[in-house]
């Protein structure tokens, strides 16, 4: 199966935008994923894998409402196109089928 | 109020931010901002907002889309430009012509000044940290008020410096120059019957090894480590293969200097470059001169604080901390140590920059070899390359806004199909480049072809290696781009300006007057600036002129003079019995002077039976009997001491006198006077001659004619002098060589003829004087393009006036004079700018003559028919063509 690379990072942000619904964009993601993994995340970092999840072709954006705090600038919002919803279940099944293979006592490298 | 993002920080991301993102990025930027001031405060959400700024400097957000906007590197604009700028060089041909070709000449003319004061300003500068470089220089006040200056300071100087002052990184001490006879000696030290014998003017420096850690002379052979010892040389690669044949094989021979100190090589440098002002040809080890107690190597002994010698100089280099007025207290208070009691004059130390040497013409350098060019000079010839190169750029501006006429359809057609202004601009400065581009390359060539002018014109070296360096090249890039907006931008926005609706209209008259008093003034400015270099050249001439045929009071006419050595005074007479034999020579005389020269040798004296000395000092020259006959000064009372006369006895001449009060020369004949613990009598005054050269840097007391007093003494005999009535001289000249090598076997034989020597004294006046002329002609020759552009122009425009008067009846005659008018004003207008700036000018530089002409006015008036008819001639040209015209041809288009 061929398969898009995709990155940690940006699957993380991939699944935040599928999580947020429609209305995931610049700032919200960014607090929304430093508060959920505990990351110290910047701006720039989620706009960049915006970028390049837009460039893959797994998310589309289109410019929401202008709103005060922002100088009455729209924002970008963004939605998880099919493919990427696609590639993240492929994500999900591939971790599960490996999730079964492991066994229940795992030999742990805790050198005893 | 709410608190903002910084402003800055926001101007910045506008700037970088492909537009299509701004919006969201500058939205989420804000949003951030606002949450951060809540949580943070205003102060660090302003610091982060510059961090995440600075964070999105990131390629895919700096990037445009395709498209969006004109890519800054789509060629079809300038392409097009470029076209269009080529057809209308092409259409003009004539009148780009006269701009390339004044353009170049303009640029070629800058090019070989800025290269000269390159080479001037370049002056020892090689050296490693020149910049903190100084001489230890001395100023005396005198108990007169006069002040004084010397490089020189007494022998103890630079020891007692190393140990009051160990600020000073090094304290070097340098004799120059000597003067040095050569015998070259070989391997042999004792070699009795050498014959080789060089006499080198100027050539020889004293030295010790610590010179080379302050100044960038390498060594090919040997180190300077061996200058520790007395009696070493070293030698330039030049000077050991003119003695030995090779750099190699003069490593461990022996030369004697000045006919008795035998030194040994032990060392070869390589040849210094022609910018120093440090003659580093022959280099005696300073140990010599100490070994030495003032014997052979200079006067003085190394604890005597109380006499100078301007030879013995001092270099030192300051610590980077150390700046230079904290070291001139150090040298006040060191002096006030040395000096204080000593005598009732005060005596300081202070230091002068390295970088001065070359320039500070109060001091002397090391060789007379290379002239001293004060600073002044220097930005001279910067400010005439920078007006050649400006009247090089009216003349394209002239030329261009009149053009601007013809190219007014052109452009309002351009501006009803929607160009830009900025367009407009744009094509007309490419225009502008094209022509400075093809100008500089001409200009590159004619300057590299005029090279050895600098030679001439500047006695500097021609060799192009020295000039054509990487830097040039930025420079030359950078007068492309000045000149071309120099001389591009006034008419591209005179260009650009037209309306189309007056174009079309035909009214255009009323923009183009516009120009017409910018054109007028800088036509003024360009005959000016050209009139101040004609009167300038003509005053020039005549001083020099005059110089030269000023009666000095003495003959120079057949006077041939050369070097004599005091050690073999016992031969003298000898000598004298052998040259008067010698035919066409019909008199001999030995002294320490020629009549007038630099020499300032100068004595108190009085009356014998006056106890107290006069209050101003006599010249001295010594001198045996037949000097007045010999150089043609005549007595006005007395007569000469005899020829073999050795007892104290005096000639003074009518200035001496003057100053003394003595109305009737004869009454102080046979009258004793005292010099010193010399006394003898006076026994003739002679005519007034001058007995310095009319122009000496020495300042007034120097100048012209002295009080002078001549006494014979042998001890003093550096000079002879030969009289020659004969046709033929450099035959003459041989046979008194030959004689001389036969009485002094012992000493090399220089000497020249009188004429040929007192011309050298104004050397650097002639240089000036071709200089002007050189450069006079060549603004003339712009001024005159120019002006020769625009009567071609005027005469154009107005054809079909002419035509129309001529229909009416007018001459050809009026008709010409109808033209060359209105240029004919101008000029007049810039004889009147230039006549007093050019008297200001020239009356400041003949204040440096003793002897000099008046300023007189027909040399104003002389200057201004000249630029008058060179613009008439220039102007009629174009005027008679367009008054010959066939007036059917001009009107039938209408």
């Amino acid at each position: 199966m061929k398969r898009t690379y995709l990155g940690e990072f940006e699957e993380i942000v991939l699944l935040l935008v599928v999580s947020m619904d429609g209305e995931a964009y610049g700032v919200g993601l960014t607090h929304k994923l430093n508060e959920e993994t505990d990351r110290s995340v910047r701006l720039n970092q989620v706009h960049a894998a915006l970028h390049r999840l837009q460039e893959k072709g797994m998310v589309a954006s289109r410019l929401g409402d202008p709103t005060p705090e922002r100088g009455g600038r729209r924002k970008l919002l963004f939605t998880v196109t099919a493919y990427g919803y696609r590639t993240l279940q492929d994500i999900k099944v591939m971790r599960a089928q490996l999730w079964n293979a492991v066994p229940t006592t795992p030999k742990l490298a805790i050198g005893l | 109020m709410k608190p903002s993002p910084p402003r800055l920080a926001d101007r910045l991301l506008e700037w970088f931010v492909a537009p299509h993102r701004l919006e969201a990025l500058q939205g989420d930027l804000h949003e951030e901002f606002a949450y951060q001031v809540g949580r943070m405060g205003v102060r660090r959400a302003r610091w982060q907002y510059w961090r995440d700024v600075l964070g999105f400097m990131r390629p895919w957000v700096v990037k445009r889309k395709a498209n969006e906007y004109p890519n800054p590197t789509n060629t079809d604009m300038i392409q097009n430009h470029l076209k269009i700028a080529w057809r209308s060089i092409l259409r003009h041909r004539s009148f780009t012509g006269l701009n390339v070709l004044g353009l170049s000449v303009g640029i070629a003319a800058a090019l070989l000044l800025f290269m000269t004061v390159r080479y001037e300003l370049s002056f020892d500068t090689f050296h490693p940290e020149h910049d903190r470089i100084y001489r230890v220089v001395r100023e005396q006040f005198l108990t007169n008020g006069d002040r004084d200056v010397t490089p020189g300071n007494p022998l103890p100087v630079a020891d007692a410096l190393k140990t009051d002052v160990a600020q000073f990184e090094n304290v070097v001490s340098v004799f120059g120059t000597l003067d040095p006879q050569v015998t070259v000696l070989g391997s042999d030290p004792k070699t009795t019957n050498a014959t080789t014998k060089f006499l080198e003017d100027d050539e020889g420096m004293i030295v010790g090894p610590e010179f080379f850690r302050l100044f960038n002379f390498p060594w090919l052979i040997g180190r300077p480590d061996a200058l520790t010892q007395p009696n070493v040389v070293a030698l330039s690669k030049t000077f050991a293969e003119k003695y030995f044949g090779s750099p190699q094989q003069a490593m461990g021979k022996f030369l004697r200097i000045n006919k008795h100190t035998t030194m040994r090589v032990v060392g070869v440098l390589a040849d210094a470059p022609p910018n120093t002002s440090f003659p580093m040809n022959l280099v005696i080890s300073y140990a010599t001169k100490k070994a030495d107690k003032g014997e052979r190597f200079g006067f003085g002994s190394f604890d005597d604080w109380g006499s100078t010698s301007s030879q013995d100089q001092i270099f030192v280099r300051l610590p980077r901390n150390l700046p230079v007025a904290s070291a001139n207290a150090l040298l006040e208070k060191f002096s006030r140590k040395h000096y204080d009691g000593r005598d009732e004059s005060k005596k300081t130390h202070f230091l002068s920059p390295l970088a001065d040497l070359h320039h500070d013409n109060r001091f002397d350098t090391f060789t007379t070899k290379v002239a001293v060019v004060p600073f002044q000079r220097i930005w001279n010839l910067a400010l005439v390359g920078g007006l050649l190169l400006l009247m090089a750029c009216v003349n394209f501006v002239n030329i261009a806004s009149a053009l601007a006429t013809r190219r007014a359809k052109e452009v309002s057609v351009r501006k009803v199909l929607g160009s830009q202004k900025s367009q407009l601009v744009g094509q007309f400065l490419t225009e502008t480049f094209l022509m400075v581009l093809a100008s500089l390359m001409l200009g590159i060539g004619l300057a590299y072809v005029a090279l050895p002018l600098l030679n001439t014109l500047f006695a500097i070296p021609a060799d192009a290696s020295l000039y054509f360096k990487p830097e040039l090249g930025l420079a030359l890039l950078g007068l492309l781009v000045l000149l071309t907006l120099l001389a591009g931008l006034y008419p591209a926005l005179v260009l650009s300006s037209f309306s189309p609706l007056d174009v079309f209209r035909k009214r255009v008259a009323r923009g183009w007057l516009r120009g017409i008093s910018v054109r007028q003034s800088l036509i003024v400015f360009q005959f000016a600036t050209a009139l101040v270099l004609i009167i300038s050249t003509v005053i020039n001439l005549r001083q020099m002129n005059y110089l030269s045929r000023m009666d000095t009071g003495f003959s120079k006419e057949g006077v041939f003079n050369f070097g004599m050595d005091t050690e073999y005074r016992t031969r003298n007479a000898t000598l004298r019995n052998e040259l008067l034999r010698v035919p066409g020579v019909s008199a001999v005389t030995f002294s320490s002077d020629v009549p007038s020269s630099d020499s300032r040798w100068q004595s108190t004296f009085a009356f014998a039976n006056l106890s107290k000395d006069e209050d101003f000092t006599a010249s001295m020259k010594m001198a045996d009997g037949n000097y007045f006959t010999t150089h043609g000064i005549t007595f006005v009372a007395g007569a000469s001491y005899a020829v073999g006369d050795t007892l104290p006895k005096f000639v003074a001449n009518e200035t001496l006198l003057k100053k003394l009060g003595v109305k009737n020369p004869a009454s102080v004949i046979g009258r004793n006077l005292r010099l010193g613990d010399v006394t003898g009598p006076i026994v003739g005054v002679v005519k007034d001659f001058h007995t310095n050269s009319a122009r000496d840097d020495g300042g007034p007391r120097t100048r012209g004619i002295q009080p002078l007093l001549l006494t014979p003494s042998d001890k003093f005999y550096y000079a002879g002098s030969v009289k020659i009535r004969s046709q033929n001289l450099p035959q003459t000249v041989e046979r008194i060589k030959a004689v001389y090598a036969r009485v002094f076997p012992e000493v090399a034989f220089t000497g020249r003829f009188y004429e040929d020597a007192l011309n050298a004294y104004y050397k650097a006046e002639q240089q000036m004087g071709l200089l002007y002329r050189v450069f006079a002609g060549l603004t003339i020759f712009i001024a005159c393009l120019g002006l020769f552009g625009l009567a071609a122009f005027t005469a154009e425009q107005r054809t079909k006036e002419i035509g129309v008067r001529k229909v009416l009846g007018a001459s050809v005659a009026g008709i010409v004079a109808l033209l060359s008018k209105d240029f004919l004003k101008l000029v007049l207008v810039a004889v009147l700018i230039a006549s007093p700036i050019a008297w200001y000018l020239m009356n400041g530089w003949l204040q440096d003559f003793t002897y000099r002409i008046n300023i007189d006015w027909w040399v104003f008036a002389l200057a201004g028919l000249l630029a008058v008819s060179i613009a008439l001639l220039t102007v009629s040209f174009q005027s008679v063509k367009a008054a010959l015209m066939n007036p059917v041809k001009s009107l039938r288009s209408e």
